[in-house]
């Protein structure tokens, strides 16, 4: 299976993650870490490169809450070397989504359909009600 | 039987059933089975729109769900209600097989019962009462979670 880490500011990927069992039951093989207020940047990179260090590039998928973030900017430090996949600007169905997906899925198909998808997921709902 | 699937979830179409029961059900309709949504216009529209792609949202009252899920039907049909009462009026008007408990919060005389399910003393006489009718009932909340069979007296 494909294993997941969120990288986040404070404790949104843990609580993404809370929050995504409550729709789909346990969620295997991921972890959270979080970015907290005083930490440096060089320990969230080490923390991120301990954590990715025994996964390969094709079992992994690295998620980040914020285009240009230090979560971002770690992951993408990490990325030396690595051509794991990274995506930004996580959000709650898109999560769900992959993770669901990632038993079924290759991660080229993740990448291609469900990320492309994901930006469906953000509907303006008083015009989504006007126009039906 | 087996292409209908009968939920009691008191949040009808939400998340749980959207994204972990619809596709594991592989469900191509759904019937919320309530006599006041049903003759709301605007709890219709809402309804309607929650429903994912592709899946065929129907609001209909008790009588109606009971004759629509009479008629000769090869679609799997996941049929919601908000309540215990709503079930009861159901399953006197058309052939049941199992019940599958999800969603009861909590109210005034309900107690928790198991998990997320919370219900009154009545209500869970009710349950042994139709289970006594060689119905199946079972708690279960998400497709993946152990059922908690409701046995009857």
């Amino acid at each position: 299976m494909i294993n997941i880490l969120l990288v986040t500011h404070g404790e949104f990927g843990k609580e993404l993650l809370k929050s995504s069992e409550m729709i789909i039951g346990e969620v295997e093989n991921a972890e959270s870490i979080s970015f907290n207020h005083g930490d440096s940047f060089e320990t969230l990179l080490k923390k991120v490169e301990e954590n990715i260090k025994n996964l390969s590039d094709d079992e992994l998928i690295v998620f980040t809450d914020m285009y240009g973030g230090s979560p971002y900017n770690a992951v993408n430090r990490a990325m030396k070397n690595r051509n794991f996949y990274h995506i930004t600007g996580i959000n709650f169905p898109l999560f769900i989504d992959i993770a669901i997906a990632r038993d079924t899925y290759s991660l080229e198909e993740i990448a291609e359909k469900i990320i492309k998808n994901g930006k469906k997921s953000i509907v303006f709902v008083n015009e989504k009600f006007l126009s039906d | 039987m087996d292409n209908i699937f009968v939920r009691i979830d008191d949040r009808l179409l939400h998340g749980q059933v959207v994204i972990s029961w619809i596709p594991y059900l592989k469900a191509d309709e759904v019937v919320i089975a309530d006599d006041e949504y049903a003759n709301d216009e605007f709890m219709i529209e809402l309804i309607k729109s929650s429903g994912p792609e592709g899946v065929k949202v129907h609001v209909k009252t008790i009588d109606e769900t009971a004759a629509f899920l009479s008629d000769d039907n090869q679609s799997k049909i996941l049929v919601l209600l908000r309540s215990i009462e709503g079930i009861k009026k159901l399953i006197k008007k058309t052939k049941i097989s199992s019940i599958n408990i999800g969603g009861v919060g909590a109210a005034r005389g309900r107690k928790r019962y198991y998990n997320s399910i919370h219900l009154s003393d009545d209500e869970l006489n009710s349950l042994k009462d139709i289970a006594n009718d060689n119905i199946y009932v079972e708690i279960r909340i998400l497709p993946k979670d152990k059922a908690i069979v409701i046995k009857g007296n």
